[in-house]
């Protein structure tokens, strides 16, 4: 009988033991498993949100590039134009190192099939005190460039004095677009309380929306991205309701001071350079300038390849 | 008797199991996920609301180091006094995490690195995410009374990165590294 339950305590250690020593190699399976689905899937992730954000700092440096560039008023064309094109490539040559240090090849394409670089002209008032008149002050109502398209006009910021604002938008100043058919029409006045604020209008005047207001003795607006002082003004929506090639003129230029920039393909679009003076003055002038530039991207990584054509033209609308 | 020692064997078998790669400890792998997550998601936002370039360009020009710097040349109690410094702070050392944070930038082909802050050696089980900022000739000083631009601070040898591109608007490309790990 003593010996009977002697072998059963045995077989029940034995037991004992088998189930222990399962479960230790069962978790540590299931958790190698995990562990590596985990890091596997984390390399994935990686090289994906990698390419995107490589896509996206190129887009925005380069364009930062371009108008700087711009904005250095070079005298010709091609003297911009090639300093846009060094530019990109000593920056692609310093990422593709940084990026080659982890693992993976990228590349901006510059040959001269991959790479197209679209002229335009930056038009541009820097003396803050200056009315938004024509060159010859002659004019207040006065026309910036005709024939112009959404993908033709970019970067159209303007920053005003509050003080030497219109009070209330009627007789304000303002940007009119008009395609023959349609217009739009963004008014920039001082609402009071010392804000600046925009008001847009589709019926030539005859009626006004305000969109958005910021309280400051110099406000940016930013027509094209839509921000007014860097804050989103989603009202204000470029050439909204107009369907075919547009003129851009300023109306009342008289009742704002301040200073502009907008850049504009003169390829397609024309510039009114009656207008303006052709050389950087103390009045609104107009400096040769790089509108846009497509190239290839390439990202590389052991796991991926991801290769797509950008356009780079900051502030569109 | 049996039983105990079967009981024994069990509880044994679940003890040696808790610490596994899965665990919850500081090394934990989804602790670091969610720190890589979240600072590149920090150095996405400040690049993207410009406060990443005013910070590395936070120099102060006399004294040859970031505005408000140790002696040593670096922050020690947290990020620089910029919003993408108390970014920095709200984000990981109010978690109790700590971070160093690097900036790496070019002279001529190479590539050098200054540290911004620098809470220690990090751990093994430290993450690592870093976001590259462009400079340009024209972008200016940001620390308090600066009133010159990169390029002329850097020709008169007063800032850390040289000009990579004379002749050209571009100025330097610079990388901001950040370090963090679990205290």
């Amino acid at each position: 009988m003593a010996d009977v339950s002697r072998d059963r305590g045995q077989l029940i250690i034995l037991t004992g033991l088998i189930v222990a020593v399962t479960m230790v190699a069962l978790v540590l399976l299931l958790n190698t498993a995990i562990y590596t689905e985990n890091l596997a899937s984390r390399g994935a992730d990686q090289s994906g949100r990698e390419a995107m954000e490589y896509r996206t700092v190129v887009v925005d440096d380069v364009g930062e590039l371009i108008d700087e560039e711009n904005a250095r008023e070079h005298g010709s064309y091609t003297d911009v134009r090639t300093n846009v094109e060094d530019g990109i490539e000593v920056y692609d040559n310093l990422t593709a190192k940084s990026y080659a240090t982890g693992g993976t090849i990228t590349y901006v394409n510059q040959s001269a099939s991959a790479m197209t670089v679209t002229r335009g002209k930056l038009v541009r008032q820097t003396n803050s005190s200056r009315r938004f008149r024509n060159e010859s002050e002659a004019l207040n109502d006065w026309r910036l460039a005709s024939g112009v398209n959404d993908d033709e006009i970019r970067d159209f910021r303007l920053t005003v004095n509050q003080g030497d604002l219109n009070s209330g938008d009627s007789f304000a100043f303002n940007v009119r677009l008009d395609d023959g058919s349609n217009t739009w029409q963004a008014y920039v006045y001082d609402k009071g309380g010392s804000e600046v604020a925009v008001s847009i209008s589709l019926d030539g005047g005859a009626s006004t929306t305000e969109v958005c207001s910021v309280s400051a003795p110099e406000a940016t607006v930013d027509l094209t991205r839509g921000t007014i002082e860097g804050e989103p003004c989603p009202g204000l929506d470029w050439a909204e309701g107009l369907t075919s090639d547009y003129t851009v003129e300023y109306r009342h230029g008289e009742n704002a001071t301040g200073t502009f920039n907008v850049t504009i393909d003169d390829t397609e679009a024309s510039i009114e350079s009656s207008n303006l003076d052709s050389t950087p003055s103390s009045a609104v002038y107009v400096v040769p300038a790089v509108y846009s530039a497509s190239f290839n991207i390439v990202f590389e990584s052991p796991s991926l390849t991801y290769e797509t054509p950008v356009r780079v033209a900051p502030g569109e609308p | 008797m049996a039983a105990l020692l079967v009981v024994g064997g069990v509880i044994f078998a679940l003890g040696a199991t808790a610490v596994t790669p899965l665990s919850a400890s500081t090394s934990n792998q989804h602790i670091q996920n969610q720190q890589l997550a979240v600072a590149n998601d920090l150095l996405a936002t400040a690049e993207a609301n410009e406060t990443l370039r005013a910070t590395v360009v936070f120099w102060n020009q006399s004294q040859g180091r970031f505005h408000g710097a140790e002696e040593s040349g670096y922050y020690t109690t947290g990020g620089p006094p910029t919003s993408f410094g108390r970014a920095l702070n709200e984000t990981f050392r109010d978690q109790r995490v700590a971070f160093n944070v690097y900036v790496v930038y070019w002279q001529g082909t190479t590539r050098k690195q200054i540290p911004m802050t620098y809470m220690g050696a990090p751990s093994d089980n430290a993450i690592r995410a870093s976001r590259t900022v462009t400079l340009y000739d024209d972008t200016a000083l940001t620390a308090p009374g600066a009133t010159v631009n990169v390029s002329e601070a850097g020709n008169t040898g007063n800032f850390y990165a040289p000009d990579i591109a004379p002749g050209n608007e571009l100025y330097n490309i610079v990388e901001v590294r950040i370090t963090a790990w679990r205290m």
